[in-house]
């Protein structure tokens, strides 16, 4: 029935090594150019931050359960929550599903042996490596207190040890434009016989835009940081107004990049969504060519928005409604994209598994992550909502029940392929279950708090807003003991024998047709595709 | 508190300007919007998946549903068109907030690490809080002395970050009588969250009593100029502590019984507070900072404070036994 598959059928595979079994030994893996392997060491090293930031995020939140000092003063306070934001943004989301998953997973969706450049992948491995360790001596150093977003002129001011944080995030720039580099190429130039781009997996299309925004915004981010890096190190004054700068260029330069780079972190999710929701729906995905144009969209108008997080900065009005206009604009392939999700539901075969509800927590959360940036687009009110809970929720809503969901859905996903073994489903389940409700916990009522008027970055705050903050701690504690949960169902499988199908979820993409896990080179015979990705 | 009739569950704090009741209604239409959106798509969305679910035996096979132009195209314009009518109408509330009315009445804002000042036409000048007329247009011209600060009056729905080097603007017109909450919203380092300001909003006459009562008194003694200063203009108030009872937070040195301590300086130097020490900390305040204490915190007075007010200053802090 599927004309989506190798030549050779799935039982008569002459039985080769997995990736793991092909070179044994720690140069096996520091010298690797096999694209799984170094997904996998990106696996693990962005797990770690997750792990490291969510301590953070843990604490900050703990802090907040009463007003004034609850565990700490306000100085550590502004450090904690500054890291959780620069380890959350730089080193975990940012290179969460393209440089992970999507390094295991886009050559053998692509039916390719591996990348088009592989050192060049294991280079961008190793300088994530060394941007995560001048993070990690800021980190020692006495931290940064700036906020992510290093506003001058306080970022310039502030005695702390802002200038290896910068050059952590300087750095991890390049890591993350290697791997665009590498995939557009890849996708370009090694895709199997008969595959046009029409016959490409959502989760192809989506990095692919995803890699067209690394590479044409983190140079714009290298630049703002270097001239930060100039005018604290060489007294050059560009953003200071005490040394001739303008404080406000800061927030055009910087945004220039790090409004695309939410494009960066989500649309990947988009694209495991797709996966994970046609799979699960036993259906071919419904308006493939909307989904994958839609992500093209995004990336192309996602360059023209980053006016919208300066409504209220002292901007030209005529700025301010081009701004507004063209976040609007950008908000309607992204309505595109759930709206097709739901209706590939539509007399689908709907198996629930732990990938699926994830994916339904994607579509619940992200529905309220996107319906809530009206709010935000809206020039008039953002006016009030600007800069106080209200965005944090939403960001949150976007970033976390957004991207990190559907990061955790894919892993689970594509665990029995990268590792060989299943799980205990049961324990995946709940564990979703669990953060779910932290999730909605924690940030929901971040929702009520930041319209009430509290604003963000905020140590100490009024009595009235007591209540909600507790709440929202005690849900943060339970998203913590949802993830605890994933981790114990996932890491315990390491410890049992392999025993994963080739396809468990009868997926209809290429990696499925190969064995869990595969062999070196991925395929034993170079597959060929003569129809969609998703025909079943 | 903000505002006693705000309770844990109100979403938007008490409506106390003309623009307030505006924001209010598109808000509330944006939030139904988003209530009707979110049930149609997750209401689907939660039906398909307990209507289709897999329930054992051979799956359902349907290879017919996947596209519908009719239907893509009626998802992708009918929204496009609720956009561009949302857009429309935040621009025109946008532009409430940016134009004021000719005949505002004019303050000047400058934030710092971590006080706000406030000055009017006819020399009075506060800090911490000031006074605006009940139902008169009141316009805000703002700059900051160091970092970006933001300017947040929630009950009045309006906000505009301070920035050093420029002038930025707001405006609003209280409808209500009493205190407001001033909030700063763009983060400016160690008591961010502690740079509250309070907006009174007075009945004509009270109005200008408290302007009267906040100028320049000719006959004033320099510590009594000084002590203005210093809860005024210089807001030094906001940092430091006059007496052994008060209540804020610990930022910078205590000041009372200052003339004659000895201090021990953060590079472990002993000396002696006298004029020249208090005149050098308030123009370069990080040469010789008190052990204890972080570097970086005090923002310079120099060009800010004239001669005259910085001996003023010294004065008062003379009477501080």
């Amino acid at each position: 029935m599927t004309q989506y598959s190798p030549k050779s059928a799935q039982g008569d595979r002459p039985a080769s090594p997995s990736f793991y079994k092909a070179a044994r030994g720690i140069g096996s893996w520091l010298y690797t150019l096999d694209h799984k392997r170094i997904g996998i060491m990106y696996l693990v090293f962005v797990l770690a931050a997750f792990l490291l930031g969510g301590v953070f995020a843990l604490l900050v939140r703990t802090e907040l359960l009463t007003p004034g000092k609850t565990i700490v003063d306000a100085n550590t306070y502004n450090r904690l929550f500054t890291l959780h934001g620069v380890v959350m943004v730089f080193l975990v989301i940012i290179p969460s599903i393209p440089a992970s998953l999507g390094n295991l997973i886009l050559p053998l969706q692509l039916g390719a042996k591996d990348v088009a450049f592989p050192r060049l992948n294991l280079a961008s491995f190793y300088i994530y490596l060394i941007g995560a360790c001048f993070a990690l001596y800021s980190l020692v150093n006495g931290a940064v207190d700036t906020g992510w977003t290093f506003y001058t002129p306080y970022s310039n001011t502030t005695d702390t040890s802002v200038i290896s944080m910068v050059l952590a995030a300087f750095i991890l720039g390049f890591s993350s434009i290697f791997t665009g580099l590498n995939f557009i190429a890849t996708t370009h130039s090694l895709r199997a016989p008969g595959m046009t781009f029409f016959r490409m997996p959502l989760f192809v299309w989506a990095l692919y835009a995803t890699s067209v925004i690394q590479i044409l915004a983190t140079p714009v981010l290298a630049i703002t940081l270097l001239l930060l890096l100039a005018e604290r190190v060489l007294k050059v004054g560009i953003f200071d107004p005490a040394m001739g700068g303008d404080a406000v260029l800061f927030q055009h330069f910087f945004w220039f990049y790090s409004h695309p780079a939410v494009y960066i972190m989500i649309v990947p999710g988009f694209g495991v969504v797709s996966e994970l929701i046609t799979t699960f729906s036993r259906k071919p995905i419904f308006g493939y060519r909307a989904i994958a144009m839609s992500s093209i969209g995004i990336a192309i108008i996602g360059f023209l928005v980053w006016g919208h997080h300066m409504f209220t900065a002292g901007q030209s009005e005529i700025a301010g409604m081009i701004f507004s206009f063209l976040t609007f604009l950008v908000a309607i392939p992204t309505a595109i994209k759930v709206l097709n999700w739901t209706a590939t539901m539509y007399r689908g075969s709907i198996v629930l598994r732990t990938p699926m509800w994830y994916a339904i927590g994607f579509l619940y959360l992200f529905t309220v992550g996107g319906l809530t940036g009206m709010y935000l687009a809206t020039a008039g009110t953002d006016v009030h909502l600007h800069d106080t809970y209200f965005v944090v929720a939403h960001f949150h809503f976007v970033m976390m029940g957004g991207t990190m969901f559907a990061f955790l859905g894919g892993l689970h996903y594509w665990w029995p392929k990268i590792t060989g073994r299943m799980y205990n489903e049961t324990l995946g389940s709940f564990a979703c279950l669990v953060a779910f409700i932290g999730f909605n916990m924690t940030f929901l009522t971040q929702f009520v708090l930041g319209a009430q008027g509290m604003p963000r970055r905020y140590y100490n705050y009024l009595d009235q807003f007591q209540p909600l903050h507790a709440f929202s701690s005690v849900g943060s504690y339970v998203l913590g003991l949802g993830f605890l949960l994933s981790a114990v169902c996932l890491l315990g499988t390491l410890f049992k024998k392999s025993d994963a199908p080739d396809n468990p979820w009868e997926g209809t993409t290429l990696e499925w047709q190969t064995a869990s896990p595969p062999p070196l080179e991925n395929f034993h015979d170079q597959p060929a595709v003569n129809a969609g990705p998703y025909d079943r | 508190m903000m505002d006693q009739s705000t309770s844990t569950l109100t979403m938007l704090p008490t409506q106390a300007s003309t623009i307030a009741p505006g924001y209010d209604l598109l808000f509330w239409v944006i939030t139904y919007m988003c209530v009707f959106f979110f049930v149609l798509i997750i209401g689907a969305g939660t039906y398909f998946v307990f209507k289709y679910r897999y329930r054992g035996g051979e799956h359902r096979v349907d290879t017919n549903h996947t596209h519908n132009t009719t239907l893509e195209i009626a998802w992708s314009v009918v929204p496009l068109f609720l956009c561009i009518g949302l857009f429309a109408w935040g621009f025109k509330l946008y532009l409430d907030f940016a134009i004021p009315p000719k005949d505002a009445i004019e303050i000047r804002v400058t934030g710092q690490k971590w006080a706000w000042n406030f000055e009017y036409d006819n020399g009075a000048a506060s800090a911490k809080e000031f006074a605006v007329p009940l139902n008169k247009p009141v316009k805000l011209i703002m700059t900051s002395r160091d970092v970006l600060h933001s300017f947040f009056v929630p009950s009045f729905r309006t906000k505009m970050d301070v920035v050093p080097g420029r002038y930025t603007t707001m405006w609003f017109q209280a409808t209500q009588v009493g205190p407001q909450q001033v909030f700063c919203t763009e983060y400016c380092g160690t008591s961010h969250s502690d740079m509250l300001a309070k907006v009174l909003v007075l009945p004509e006459k009270e109005y200008e009593d408290w302007l009267e009562k906040h100028r320049d008194d000719p006959n004033a003694t320099p510590a009594d100029k000084g002590k203005k200063i210093f809860n005024g203009k210089g807001g030094c108030n906001a940092c430091h502590a006059v007496a052994a009872d008060q209540a804020i937070p610990v930022i910078g040195p205590k000041l009372w019984q200052l003339f004659g301590r000895a201090e021990k300086m953060a590079d472990g130097a002993q000396l002696t507070v006298d004029e020249n020490y208090i005149r050098e900390s308030i123009e370069y305040p990080n040469k010789q900072t008190v052990a204890g204490f972080a570097a970086g915190a005090m923002p310079t007075f120099k060009g800010v404070l004239s001669d005259k007010e910085i001996s003023d200053l010294i004065a008062y802090l003379k009477t501080l036994k």
